[in-house]
């Protein structure tokens, strides 16, 4: 019995020994631990049992006891060394190259003409104004006639234009989406709802039987010019058409609402001019330019030298085009401008070609 | 117009810089498109708009000048003596029709001497971009540059007289059919009714208002010269000439309204011209042959300044806008609360109260015109639907990797031939342009997928075979040539070689476009739209290979199709790699858009999950097998999806294995394995039962 407390505690530091040489792992190591030195542990019990022997037994077994778990404990951190040095070595060995590329679905580019229109488009929701498309195959009186261009004028050799027949033509300009809002914004049971397109223009009016409301609208959308497709032409191209009509707009209201959405759009620094210009359906007519934002103004090849920039053409709504949309010009007043998408997108990437919007080459396109 | 800036300084005297000068002009509304150097003078290139007629002259841009500087322009009026006999005597006009020639005017001037004009006058010309002639024929071009006016000099002598007549008879009317005329260029030209005529006793001398014949030019022995200053309708011009396909300095002019009560002066001036250049005095006839029966008036029109300040958004004293008036020539009378303003004959744009308007804005500039912004109005702005559709399907399709085309809607009459559209296909009622410019675009698409694969070949060409495209855009069908084509905006996909990014990878893990990638697109997209992936069935599609073509369906409707481009459609595009394309209708796909979707609770219980494999034909499609399955398994399957598609070795030939995991679910109480179990077996049994499956355990 005397001897039985030493042999164990001898006993169970080799077993200890053994089981913590062959622990794989810090928390199989710990494991051991705790069996063996933990509050519950074997070693620990063992140890307790000293108050039990003969006081003579006692500093041997002492000393036996203390030697035991010495040495459990130092192996125990000789392994921790070891497990710390493999779990190091197994770390490196496992280490990935992060500077190789992902992988996954690669993200899609946005087309740089598209956002720019999106843009556009949201600064005028921004100011209140509606958005709505209309067709691009139109009626010859809807692009000409009722936008109070006279028969045989040459202001229609300024948009040489692609037919479909005698009545049915490509528009040249989304002004043709000005006649179509403005018919739209009557009550539906006005016959001017209805009104065949064929309709003789100038007779529109007399046939309204609402008041109709007013009209703030933008319209984006394809136009087509019948031209020669180069590096810096298109037959095919963008266009944003305006349209305000409400009692009281005036002339200076036009200005500054191109004025507030060119700064919106450019920044607020930017200067706009407005020139006059001719195009039968407004009057007054106006172009308008902005300060070129290559050159700041002091002329470079990008604004031919002028330091100046057109952007589009507006003007006050002809009395003739409100009686067209069945308007009263004696009531209201209107304006209207219209612009040009690519070009802004093209100022806006530097884009010098307008072929490259349109040749969706994955190299250009990657690019935004 | 070209015009030299020594000859209008000789009417409007200024200190201005070239430069300076052009602004000022452009400011008014002529704008100066470029400014050349030449020798002694600069020449600026001046684009006027149509509806200024009266600014294609020297004169006429002086006034615009004498405007924008607040002077007076210096003209002068020609001064000729007469001498000789009554031009009354010499030749006669008849007027066909004063609608398409108001107004005739000649004079005829003897004991010419046909010589080159002195070097200022052939220089002034070859600025202006004129060939000098002769002196007479170049006193006439000086007088159209000067003035506006275009002139003609006619022979005297090489005019014929009607029978029994001695004088030559001038006659304005419309061409018969079959007529034809030598014109000074040398060109012989069929003549139409729509054209108008110069004609005398032998038939057509010249194209009213477009350019001389021949018969009738100044030769080196012309010694009397009759010369026609004329007002011709400006419509019936351009009829003309577009009609013979011609455009000349004179007709550009004439299209765009030349003064009618100016006709007279440019003869004066011409006559005076000439005189000056012969060496030997000239006999000018005395008087003015003028066919004028309803000589056109001044115009009256009332401005009302209130209106004028209410439109232009300023308020100017009526007399400071009469002043701006004045500045334009016209002759303002104040009255009570009114403006009477009669218009010179030189203003023909000038015809009602909106274009006093503008010359009061444009007078007083527009550069002092203030800035304002409408007063709000009732309505909030906003996108349309269809705008806030197209905008979801570019972000999410970008999302899963495809970038965004823009496609010409213009193409090739032979694009619907190369994707092997049948020649009674719906899809080949292309809308026609009747008069194309290039074969290449001469009519509307009909579908996107000619769009893709023109890009996808453009990139193949440059070297990139990986293309992952979307294209929003419009297709337009011709129902019935009497309507406007059906304009439908479609959505198309395509995608070809590798989709995944991370090349160093070994090639046979990369995910390389296939259908299924394609599918799983169009799937997502789906989804995320309408909360459900949609349907797909085989259908035949004449571009996409037989057997890997698919319906879309949303809902019990077919929103589109999707498949793999037939090899010969992409050898007619030079494409070698496999392409794999979509296209739905957005319109059709806006009415499935999920709206008002409402949350459904998920269930707190656990689930209980089986696998299921069956062995199948074939040719028994999957989704037949999931229908059964969703048909059998009734409320308490929530969700399935299946994990294998095997054929092959050890599987018997013709029969393929599916397995899907099921997972069932309640809401309101746990499931029990015997349940569960229950409906295994009622699973079984259906698929024995509908499609004769064989179960695997």
């Amino acid at each position: 019995m005397t001897e039985v407390p030493m042999d164990n505690v001898v006993r169970m530091a080799e077993a200890a020994k053994q089981e913590i040489v062959a622990a794989r792992s810090r928390q199989e190591l710990e494991r051991v631990r705790v069996s063996y030195l933990g509050r519950e542990g074997k070693l620990t019990s063992a140890l307790r049992c000293i108050g039990q022997l003969p006081s003579e037994q006692r500093p041997a077994f002492g000393r036996a006891a203390n030697a035991a778990r010495a040495a459990v404990e130092e192996a125990i951190a000789r392994r921790r060394e070891e497990l710390a040095a493999e779990d190091a070595a197994r770390e490196k060995r496992d280490q990935l190259d992060v500077t190789l590329p992902g992988r996954g679905p690669a993200v899609g580019h946005r087309h740089p003409l598209m956002t720019t229109l999106e843009r556009l488009l949201d600064i005028f929701v921004g100011m209140n104004y509606q958005v709505m498309q209309g067709p691009e195959v139109e009626w010859f009186t809807l692009n000409w006639t009722a936008l109070n261009y006279p028969p045989d004028h040459p202001a229609m050799d300024e948009q040489d234009s692609f037919y479909v027949t005698d009545d049915i033509m490509l528009r040249t300009q989304t002004s043709t989406a000005q006649i179509r809002a403005m018919r739209a914004r009557h009550d539906e049971s006005c016959p001017v709802r209805g009104l065949d397109w064929r309709f003789p223009p100038h007779e529109v009016l007399s046939h309204c039987r609402c008041t109709p409301p007013p009209t703030r609208v933008v319209v984006p959308g394809r136009t087509y010019r019948r031209e020669s497709v180069t590096l810096t032409h298109s037959d095919v191209f963008h266009q944003i058409e305006g349209l305000v009509v409400d009692e009281g707009i005036t002339f200076a209201d036009l200005k500054g609402t191109l004025a507030a959405f060119l700064r919106a759009y450019l920044g607020p620094d930017t200067r706009v001019r407005f020139r006059p210009d001719f195009f039968p359906f407004t009057e007054p007519s106006a172009d308008f330019s902005v300060n070129c934002e290559m050159c700041g103004g002091a002329g470079c090849r990008f604004c031919k030298h002028s330091g100046w920039v057109e952007i589009g053409g507006s003007g006050m709504v002809h009395p003739n085009v409100l009686i067209a949309g069945g308007y009263d010009p004696a009531r209201v007043s209107g304006l209207a401008f219209g612009f040009g998408v690519e070009r802004l997108a093209q100022r806006r990437f530097q884009i010098e070609h307008i072929r490259t919007l349109y040749e969706n080459d994955m190299r250009f396109l990657r690019q935004f | 117009m070209r015009i030299p800036v020594d000859w209008l300084n000789e009417y409007v005297p200024n200190n201005l810089s070239v430069r300076e000068l052009a602004y000022t002009l452009t400011d008014v509304g002529l704008e100066v498109e470029a400014i050349e150097d030449a020798a002694g003078t600069a020449v600026l290139d001046i684009t006027v708009t149509p509806n200024r007629g009266d600014c294609l002259s020297v004169v006429g841009t002086a006034r615009e000048l004498a405007m924008a500087l607040r002077v007076e322009s210096r003209e002068r009026d020609p001064e000729i003596a007469e001498s000789g006999p009554p031009a009354s005597g010499l030749a006669t006009v008849v007027l066909d029709d004063p609608n398409l020639c108001p107004r005739y005017s000649a004079r005829i001037v003897r004991n010419v001497k046909i010589a080159p004009s002195p070097s200022w006058l052939q220089r002034r010309l070859e600025l202006c971009g004129l060939r000098p002639i002769n002196n007479v024929v170049d006193a006439t071009n000086l007088v159209m540059l000067e003035l506006g006016q275009p002139l003609h000099a006619f022979d005297c002598k090489r005019l014929r007289c009607p029978p029994g007549e001695g004088i030559p008879e001038i006659i304005v009317r419309r061409a018969r059919a079959g007529e034809q005329l030598v014109t000074i260029d040398g060109e012989e030209r069929e003549l139409t009714p729509e054209i108008l005529l110069i004609a005398d006793a032998s038939g057509p001398i010249a194209l009213a208002g477009i350019m001389g014949g021949s018969s009738t030019e100044i030769h080196d022995d012309t010694a009397e010269v009759l010369l026609e200053s004329a007002h011709f309708d400006p419509a019936t011009v351009r009829r003309g000439a577009r009609a013979l396909g011609m455009s000349t300095e004179a007709s550009y002019r004439f299209e765009r309204t030349v003064d009618p009560g100016g006709t007279v002066r440019a003869l004066d001036r011409a006559c005076q011209l000439i005189a000056e250049l012969c060496e030997a005095p000239v006999e000018i006839a005395e008087g003015v042959l003028d066919a004028y029966p309803h000589p056109i008036e001044e115009r009256e029109i009332t401005l009302r300044p209130a209106r004028c300040n209410a439109l232009l958004g300023v308020s100017l004293p009526p007399e400071e806008m009469a002043a701006h008036l004045r500045q334009l020539r016209l002759a303002v009378t104040e009255t009570e609360g009114a403006l009477r303003a009669r218009v010179p004959t030189f203003r023909q744009d000038l015809k009602e109260e909106i274009d006093l308007i503008e010359e009061v804005a444009r007078v007083c500039g527009y550069q002092n015109i203030p800035e304002t912004l409408p007063e709000s109005s009732s309505g909030v702005g906003g996108l349309p639907p269809e705008i806030v559709l197209e905008r979801q399907v570019r972000h999410l399709l970008q999302g899963l990797g495809l970038s965004e085309t823009v496609t010409s809607s213009l193409e090739s009459v032979d694009a619907l031939d190369r994707v092997r559209l049948p020649q009674d296909d719906p899809r080949r009622r292309a809308v026609a342009i009747n008069n194309w410019k290039t074969v290449d675009r001469s009519q509307l698409r009909t579908n996107l997928l000619t769009s893709l694969l023109e890009v996808v070949a453009h990139n193949g060409r440059h070297g990139v075979d990986d293309v992952a495209i979307f294209d929003l855009g419009r297709v337009y069908l011709m129902h019935d040539p009497e309507e406007l084509p059906e304009e439908s905006q479609h959505l198309g996909i395509a995608g070809a070689g590798v989709m995944e990014r991370g090349r160093w990878l070994p090639s046979g893990d990369l995910q390389k476009w296939d259908f299924y990638v394609l599918k799983g697109v169009v799937e997502n997209l789906l989804e995320a739209l309408t909360g459900q992936p949609g349907e797909f069935t085989p259908e035949p599609h004449p571009s996409l290979h037989p057997g890997r073509s698919a319906r879309v369906v949303v809902s019990g409707e077919v929103v589109g199709c999707l498949g793999e481009v037939r090899p010969e459609v992409r050898e007619a595009y030079e494409i070698p790699n496999r392409v794999f394309a979509a296209e739905l209708d957005l319109e059709v796909l806006r009415k499935h858009v999920a709206r008002g979707l409402q949350y459904e609770p998920v269930s707190r219980f656990p689930a209980i999950i089986r696998d299921i494999a069956l062995l199948l034909p074939r040719e028994t499609p999957a989704a037949r097998a999931e229908a059964v399955v969703r048909e059998t398994a009734g409320d308490n399957l929530e969700s399935l999806f299946l994990f294998d598609a095997y054929e092959g070795k050890p599987l018997p030939e013709g029969q393929r294995n599916l397995a899907f995991s099921l997972t069932f679910r309640r809401s309101d109480r746990t499931l029990t394995d015997d349940e569960v179990e229950d409906v295994m077996e009622r699973i079984r049994a259906g698929l024995r039962r509908a499609l004769d499956a064989r179960i695997r355990e």
